[in-house]
Order: structure tokens, then sequence, then C-alpha cells
């Protein structure tokens, strides 16, 4: 395999959590597809609308967003929002990937002053 | 909508869920039309469906799962089964293959016993094959264990530097036959029990055993060798020689010999015209099975005790540590 095609694998599987995580954060105010989409990519997250529309869908299936159609408008969109128990499980997940990622800085900062 | 768009939807919803399908549809039409903002010219639409990538691979990104006949976790074991299966079919195939050939009153040229062994042979695998696969598809359909080796301290520490305790695997694999062939010839005897008979040139064919009696000894046979054969498919699996396992083999290794003796011994079974070809008459045929009763249970005795020398004495638990580096 060439540098190149493992250094995409390992970035791929490095982004796979922190995309979800990056989901849910965005999800405190109801946002439907495209609008978290254009949020995301504002904030240099790089997802692809191909990722992005399933993964929403698996984690309402999961019970961890809840979901309305706003049919008020000429166009329906349907908007998620982080549910209660979504909203706890971010927290969790939140401070899980803070907690490493603190402890990881610390690892990569040693060995720079080594 | 435009027909593209409808097109894309429709194919990537169809390789869904049926539940699922109406509300996927919905939201992703929703979000193509996002996507595509003022400009619904068919060159955006075209780069806008490209950039979502093939139906079949959006609809798998919103399954929860992945899908597989056979999954990763348990395609090692279905390896190995599968190719252990074939292995025994073909040897069983070929000898009965070969024995019935043999058995026909005219002997067929070389070719047609070429072309009967290879196409009982490859319909035979064609079933294995396929019965192995559905097995397996539905041990992993139903998410059935087959990982079932423990992983504890007992375990670590009965790992040997030297596997002296090792079953040699073409050993199984030979008794795996060997009992599938005598397993078959079993069943032939029981729905034909005239095959068992003296076979003398210039004479017709003279059965051994009175039918209706030699009937149900064969069906227990049948079962004795289908709990050896059990034995032989644990002794395949597991590889390596245990104090229970060395219990299960010689307690089979014994009921088989014990049956045959048994079997061998119980004058009422025979026909007795069978007796008459021996000059001294059912006393000599007495003396034989008895000879053969005790022949065949000293090296029943030899081959359990060989077993137990592997099993106990070559290396105990802990031992590892001492045993010589290869």
């Amino acid at each position: 395999m060439e540098d190149d095609e493992i250094l995409t694998n390992l970035v791929t599987e490095l982004k796979r959590g922190n995309l979800t995580l990056s989901v849910l954060s965005q999800l405190k105010t109801p946002q439907y597809g495209y609008s978290l989409l254009q949020i995301l990519s504002e904030k240099q997250i790089a997802i692809e609308a191909n990722t992005l529309y399933p993964l929403l869908r698996r984690l309402e299936t999961q019970g961890l967003l809840e979901s309305t159609w706003n049919t008020a408008e000429p166009r329906p969109r349907k908007f998620y929002r982080l549910n209660e128990r979504g909203n706890a499980l971010y927290e969790a997940l939140k401070s899980a990937w803070t907690e490493q990622y603190e402890r990881i800085r610390v690892l990569m900062e040693e060995e720079e002053h080594a | 909508m435009h027909d593209l768009i409808e097109r894309y939807i429709n194919q990537t919803v169809k390789k869904l869920n049926p539940k699922d399908r109406e509300e996927v549809a919905k939201e992703l039409e929703a979000n193509i039309l996002d996507m595509l903002g003022p400009n619904e010219d068919e060159h955006t639409i075209e780069q806008t469906l490209l950039s979502l990538g093939s139906p079949s691979k959006l609809a798998d990104t919103y399954r929860l799962k992945r899908r597989y006949l056979i999954g990763p976790e348990t395609f090692d074991f279905y390896w190995m089964v599968l190719r252990i299966v074939c292995l025994v079919i073909t040897i069983v195939t070929t000898s009965l293959t070969l024995l019935t050939i043999f058995l026909s009153p005219q002997l067929p040229s070389v070719v047609d016993i070429i072309v009967k062994i290879v196409t009982t042979i490859f319909s035979a695998l064609s079933a294995s094959f396929l019965w192995v696969t559905i097995t397996f598809a539905l041990l992993d359909y139903f998410q059935v264990k087959t990982d079932t080796e423990a992983w504890d301290l007992k375990a670590l520490r009965s790992l040997e530097a030297v596997p002296t305790r090792l079953i040699k695997r073409t050993e199984s694999i030979v008794d795996l036959a060997g009992l599938s062939v005598f397993f078959v010839l079993l069943l032939a005897f029981y729905l034909r029990p005239q095959l068992l008979a003296v076979y003398r040139r210039g004479w017709e064919s003279m059965p051994v055993f009175i039918t209706g009696l030699v009937r149900p000894y064969l069906i227990g046979w049948m079962g004795v060798t289908l709990i050896t054969l059990s034995v032989a498919v644990i002794k395949l699996h597991q590889g390596n020689w245990t104090p229970i396992l060395f219990s299960l083999s010689a307690f089979c290794d014994l009921l088989g010999v014990l049956y045959f003796i048994f079997l061998i011994n119980r004058s009422e079974i025979y026909n007795p015209e069978f007796f008459s070809i021996f000059s001294g008459g059912m006393p000599t045929w007495q003396t034989i099975a008895k000879a053969a009763s005790i022949a065949l249970l000293l090296l029943t005795l030899v081959s359990i005790a060989d077993d137990a020398y592997s099993t106990f004495k070559r290396t105990r638990l802990n031992e590892s540590v001492q045993a010589p580096a290869r």
C-alpha cells in the first residue's frame, strides 16, 4: 500500500468518531440535512453529503435525535435536534473526547520536548 | 421532480428496509433539492447526484449494520469446516463409488469408472458446499457465536511452548472419513442385509445373518458410530488433547469395540447355513470370533494407552517453561 493510501485510511478512521461528535454538537438547535452540511463546512469540518444524511438517519434510529417535518415553507424539510437522551450522550461523548484529546496532546508535547 | 433525481432516489431506497423507504426517499429528495439551490439545470443535477455516490453505496451507509452472508468473525471457521467437509466427502464418495463398481456384476471400462467417480464427487462436493454455506449463513443470520474458545488464566497457562498434546489434523480427518464410510456401509447393510453375505465363485451368495434379527443391532451400531463421529469432529475442532476429550475418545473406542464383540458373539442372529462353510461348524466360528474379539480389544487398549500418554505424560499443565526450545 502506498503511503498516501495508508494516510488516507488512517485519517478516515480518525475522523469517523469525530464526525458524529461534530454533528451532535450542532443539534442543540433544530437543523435539516443541508443546513447542517453548510454549517459544518463553514466551520471547516469536511463531511460529505452522502455521509451526513445517512448519519442523521442512523442517529435518529438509535433514539438520540428527534425529528419533525416543517411543511410551513414551500419545500418540506426534516429538522433534527438532540432529544434528552441524545443530549446526555453528547455531553458524555464530549468529555470522553476532551479527556482523550488532552492525554494525546500531552503525549505529543512530551515527545516534541524530548 | 426531475426524472433523474426520481430514478436515483428510487434506486437507493429500493435497497433499504421497506419500512424506511418512504421516509428516506422524502428526506433525500428535500436534501437533493436543497443542494441544487436555484440551479435546476441538467448539468448541476448530474454533478450533485454524482457527488452523492452510487445508489447502492449510499443505501449501504443508511443501514445500521453491514450485511454479510458469512461475516468476518466466522469466515476462518467456515473456511476450515468447508475444507475438511470437502476432503472427507471426497474420500467417502470415492471409496463408496469404487466399492459399488467392484461389487457390480460387470466391471465397467476405466473411462466409465473415471467418469462415474468424477461426476459423483462433483455432485457430492456441490451439495456439501451448499449445505455448509447455508448452515453458516443461518448461524450468521441468527448471530450464533461460533467462537467458543475460553480465554482465561487456565487457558493461558495451558498454552504449550512445544505442542506435544497436539492431535494431528490428518489423523482426525482420516478418522472422520473412515467413520463416515463405515456409517454409510452400515446403512447400506441395514437397507439390504442380504449384501452381508459370503460370496463364492460358482455358488450363490449366502447371507451371514438372519435379516430380521440383525437389523436392530445394525441400528445400534450406527448410533455408536455417530457418537464416535461426533467425538472425531470435536477432536478435529479442538486440536489438542485434554483430559475430558481423552475420556470421551477412550469411551467411544471402547464402546465401539465392545459393541462389535457383543454382536459377533450373538449366535442366534446368524444364518445357520453360514456355519457350514467352516469344517468344524459353529464351534470353529465361535473360536474365530473370540480370537478376533481379544485381538481387537487388545489393539484398542494399546491405542487408548497411547492417547493417554499423549494427554497426561508428555507435558503436564504449567510445565511449558521447562519444555525444550525448538
